[in-house]
């Protein structure tokens, strides 16, 4: 209905020609066959057609089944402890392997975005996933030891990671809730105005970090870009953090003497800075306010509930997105900043590029002929540098594999 | 795991022998109890294990009660009163040094008392879960009573894999251990002892961000060392389980054993949803949802309302209470559909909302017919920005609590009061107090469940009106409960009792009875295939928490 005109057409290309299958099922089996065939993919198909619990045996079964059908959207879900097709309606059908996943969405910063909302998104509020991206990075590579992240944009307005180290993927529900939880600072609902609280005198280390990233853009970024404090609304959104009603009013007329929103967010900090050299009676309650309010407006917002779940189903990367024809291109934390969503190509632009080059190729080979090798479609096409950056990821996938089985050799030989 | 029942008393093994078994006040159950037992004592060390986890449970609960030693003091004094010494003592055991003969009485019961247990509460998710919350409960507060040696000894007997850091190591990351750690476990970082364990060994620190962690390694203060026993006590005790329900199969034949085993899980069958078995019409939801609704559903339903949509977790809470009240699917499905459509057009509605709606009432997918969220899960429910649903008094700050309640019409003096006990965490006490406001009266029952809350208020307004036909009507007054009198019949529910009406349970029920006639036949016969047709079942509750359903409706779309 509202999908991109022609997907359905453009979409036995993309399959044909530039859908990275090898290298998708290098990834998937990890090494092994089993981890591949009992994994469950769900595909969606044009007019809403829903087929869960697929499973395939090899790589040919899933590229022809893919080739076939032509999905809209794929989803991939839980390695079973059985293949998914088969047996998923039988009674002993467990989840026993997953990624660690987390999926951010634009929409969850609505409250504290003031460019856009809802599905639209621009450069200035993509700076809130690319913050996002690097504080969970750092965490995840820090303090829980991972190694192999997968960052993958959404197609739209989110960016999805994955988790693929084999201890990240071997997590049980409950240790699954507990890193998510770890890294979820931000809670509450519509009636809880301020939604990050830290306890205790001190700041735990893996905020500290996040405080240090968001410190360094906070003022350019949220103070002036965004311009929280620029109009009135916007003050009074802010204020309603500030639980206590002298302190608001106070502030709030202090804000009324200032013009810009930097202006305003620097009387704030020195009226809080103030309670604590004055030995203000309530200054342990803004101990940690300033901070407390960085984290809302900045700190990543997770959508914990697809982290926790062992069978949650997430969108695969080199998907489609059926409405804006954007690829789930693979972009590392690294190199985040020069990520624009809108420089992603889309289907439709990527066949273009495949047909100029095979017109070219094809002049090209008519004048000079020659046994000229075969240059493999994707490499023709702006989709190469994100293939690399798979690549590269299952490249260190596998040198790890290839080390632990040689560490594994080695203690054998010892006895 | 063999129990044999003798009806005549055997030879009391002699304490000697105990002293090998038992060399600790604290067990970890790693292994069965042999030998033989009277039915009586098996009857009755199970009884009273049983009230020991409902003291447990019911002292977890105490929201005022801070301390460890709070805790400890307080389900102490209810074991004594309750003639359960043993436990008492047990509760404050320090370790495991030259153990009088009544200790080791004391740590046999134990022993055997949660064996029978666990047999009892082996095969339904809902009741192992409960068991074994209990269990650890009581666990942590037990470790938390041992002395040094006591730690250290348990430490060696169960080989938990845990590394005191070096000095090297406390230097270089002092000052992470010092932010990260919380300040009441750490007076000084010099005279703590550090331990490194991996991170998914103690996740309810992690959880709560109270330890530091570098390279998927957790630095744990020897305080927290309870953390670790805790959660390697919690894996055992699952991974007993199966064993625990090969023995069932083995003892299917002897139906004295299997009815004492199956009254002592009935016990805990405390699900208390009450199910409203008229028809409430959803025209009249409005009206109710200003009478007889608690502060959350119509917090929820005003919400739904103004913005004409609810997110996934509002629309389960909200959509599983309406069924709760009698609302029939048709009605639901028709209900949200005038809302949402007020916004989005009926064919996104169609294809994105009603399917969830009809899995709510079990008509798709897995077919599960959910039950109404309890308080406990709704107050442990986590809500995110934009969302309506959770606990009122939990999940509202006190400005816009009060501001709320203003605008419903609530006195400046009972604001404060309600606002005041929601402070103080006391969620329920807050609901009560919200309840008695709005009905000029208490509940009759504990407010710890919505569609409890709904029944009470739809029993208490029915008798207002009949008292109000003897009367006269202008005799009444209180603008809150006049618009719910004109129609008392509306969603009254006419069995307040506990099992019956909850299909969830009336589904289970039948089944368990079942199993347990033809066990008696078959179990002579053939073990197996009794066991596999019962127990199978059952493996994919156990993968399917409350939160999945709100995962599977949310995918499942």
């Amino acid at each position: 209905m509202d999908h991109l005109e022609h997907l359905a057409d453009l979409l036995p290309t993309y399959y044909a020609r530039l859908f990275p299958f090898p290298d998708y099922y290098r990834w998937l089996s990890y090494g092994n066959v089993n981890t591949f065939s009992h994994r469950e993919f769900s595909f969606t198909l044009e007019d809403d057609i829903y087929l869960r619990f697929q499973s395939f045996k090899s790589l040919k079964e899933l590229e022809l089944e893919i080739k076939r059908l032509l999905p809209f959207k794929i989803d991939i879900g839980a390695v079973y402890n059985v293949n998914p097709k088969d047996y998923h309606k039988g009674a002993n059908f467990i989840p026993v392997e997953r990624e660690l996943v987390f999926d951010i969405d634009m929409t969850d910063y609505d409250d504290v975005r003031t460019c856009c909302s809802s599905t639209d998104i621009c450069s200035k509020c993509w700076k809130f996933m690319t913050l996002a991206c690097k504080i969970l990075d750092s965490a995840l590579r820090l303090d829980f030891g991972y190694k192999h992240i997968l960052w993958v944009f959404s197609g739209r307005r989110g960016i999805h990671c994955w988790v693929c180290d084999s201890n990240a993927r071997t997590l049980t529900t409950t240790e699954r809730g507990a890193v998510a939880e770890y890294l979820q600072i931000i809670e509450g609902g519509q009636y809880m105005k301020k939604k990050v609280n830290l306890p205790g005198d001190k700041i735990h280390h893996s905020i500290k970090r996040a405080l240090e990233m968001i410190e360094a853009v906070f003022v350019p970024f949220c103070v002036e870009e965004q311009d929280i404090l620029g109009t009135d609304e916007r003050m009074e959104n802010f204020l309603q953090i500030i639980s206590d009603d002298d302190a608001r009013q106070e502030l709030k007329t202090l804000f009324g003497q200032y013009n810009s929103s930097k202006d305003r967010w620097n009387i704030f900090v020195k009226y809080i800075q103030n309670k604590k050299t004055t030995g203000d009676k309530k200054w342990y309650q803004y101990r940690h306010l300033i901070e407390e309010i960085m984290l809302q407006y900045a700190y990543p917002r997770l959508d914990i509930a697809v982290s926790k779940g062992l069978n949650h189903l997430l969108k695969s990367p080199f998907c489609v997105h059926p409405k804006t024809g954007k690829v789930c291109i693979p972009f590392t934390a690294n190199t985040v900043d020069k990520f624009q969503p809108d420089n992603v190509p889309t289907i439709t632009t990527l066949i273009e590029e495949i047909n100029e080059f095979d017109l070219k190729d094809k002049t090209e080979q008519e004048t000079y002929d020659l046994n000229a090798k075969k240059i493999k479609d994707y490499k023709k096409t702006s989709i190469n540098k994100s293939l690399r950056i798979f690549q590269e990821f299952l490249w260190n996938l596998s040198n790890e594999r290839k080390d632990s089985r040689l560490k594994q050799n080695d203690e054998k030989m010892d006895f | 795991m063999e129990y044999t029942k003798k009806r005549r008393l055997t030879i009391k093994p002699k304490s000697n022998g105990l002293e090998d078994i038992y060399q600790h006040d604290l067990q970890m159950y790693d292994f069965p109890p042999r030998g033989e037992l009277l039915l009586t004592e098996f009857e009755q060390l199970a009884k009273e294990r049983l009230r020991l986890l409902q003291h447990v449970e019911n002292n977890a609960v105490r929201t005022d009660l801070k301390t460890p030693e709070e805790r400890k003091q307080n389900l102490s004094t209810a074991l004594t009163k309750d003639g359960l010494k043993y436990y008492a003592h047990l509760l404050y055991a320090k370790s495991c040094n030259s153990p009088t003969e009544t200790d080791l009485e004391y740590r046999r019961k134990d022993h055997i008392s949660h064996f029978i247990l666990r047999l009892s509460y082996c095969f339904e998710s809902d009741n192992l879960s409960w068991f074994i919350n209990q269990e650890v409960e009581f666990f942590k507060l037990r470790f938390s009573s041992l002395d040094k040696e006591g730690v250290e000894k348990l430490l060696n007997t169960h080989k938990i894999d845990c590394q005191q850091i070096t000095l090297e190591e406390k230097d270089k990351f002092r000052e992470e251990l010092h932010l990260s750690t919380s300040s009441a476990r750490i007076k000084n970082i010099d005279v703590t002892e550090f331990y490194k364990v991996p991170f998914h060994k103690v996740t309810d620190l992690v959880r709560s961000r109270r330890v530091y962690l570098n390279q998927g390694i957790a630095f744990i203060p020897q305080a927290d060392l309870v953390s670790l026993f805790a959660s390697y006590f919690k894996k055992n005790l699952y991974d007993g389980m199966p064993e625990a329900r090969m023995s069932i199969g083995r003892m299917y034949g002897d139906e004295r054993i299997t009815s004492c085993l199956k009254s002592l899980n009935n016990v805990v069958d405390k699900i208390s949803v009450v199910w409203t078995t008229d028809t409430t019409p959803v025209d009249k939801l409005d009206e109710l949802s200003k009478t007889s609704y608690p502060l959350c559903m119509r917090i929820l339903h005003e919400a739904l309302k103004t913005h004409h949509h609810l997110k996934n977790s509002g629309r389960m809470q909200y959509g599983l209470f309406i069924k709760g009240i009698g609302v029939t699917m048709t009605d639901a499905l028709s209900f949200w559909k005038t809302e949402f459509t007020k916004k989005i057009d009926l064919a996104k509605f169609d294809k994105e909302y009603a399917y969830s709606i009809r899995h709510t009432y079990g008509k798709e997918g897995k077919q599960t017919n959910y039950t109404p969220l309890g308080c406990p899960k709704i107050i442990s429910s986590s809500v995110s920005a934009g969302e309506y649903h959770g606990c009122a008094f939990k999940h509202m700050d006190q400005n816009s609590l009060r501001q709320k309640l203003f605008n419903y019409g609530v006195p400046a003096a009972t604001i404060n009061e309600i606002a005041d006990l929601a402070r103080e965490q006391n969620y329920l006490g807050a609901c009560t107090a919200y309840f008695k406001f709005i009905h000029k009266r208490m509940p009759d029952k504990l407010i710890s469940h919505p569609n409890v809350y709904f029944a009470e208020s739809r029993v208490i307004l029915a008798n207002n009106a009949t008292e109000l036909e003897n009367k006269d009507r202008l005799s009444q007054s209180g603008r809150f409960t006049s618009p719910g009198l004109a129609s008392p019949s509306i969603g009254t529910p006419r069995n307040i009792d506990k099992g019956i009406g909850t299909p969830l349970r009336n589904t289970m029920t039948p089944k368990r009875d079942r199993g347990s006639m033809s066990s008696t036949k078959m179990g002579r016969t053939n073990m197996t295939p009794v066991r596999t047709a019962r127990a199978t079942p059952k493996r994919i509750e156990t993968h399917l928490n409350d939160d999945d359903i709100a995962q599977l409706m949310s995918e499942d779309m």
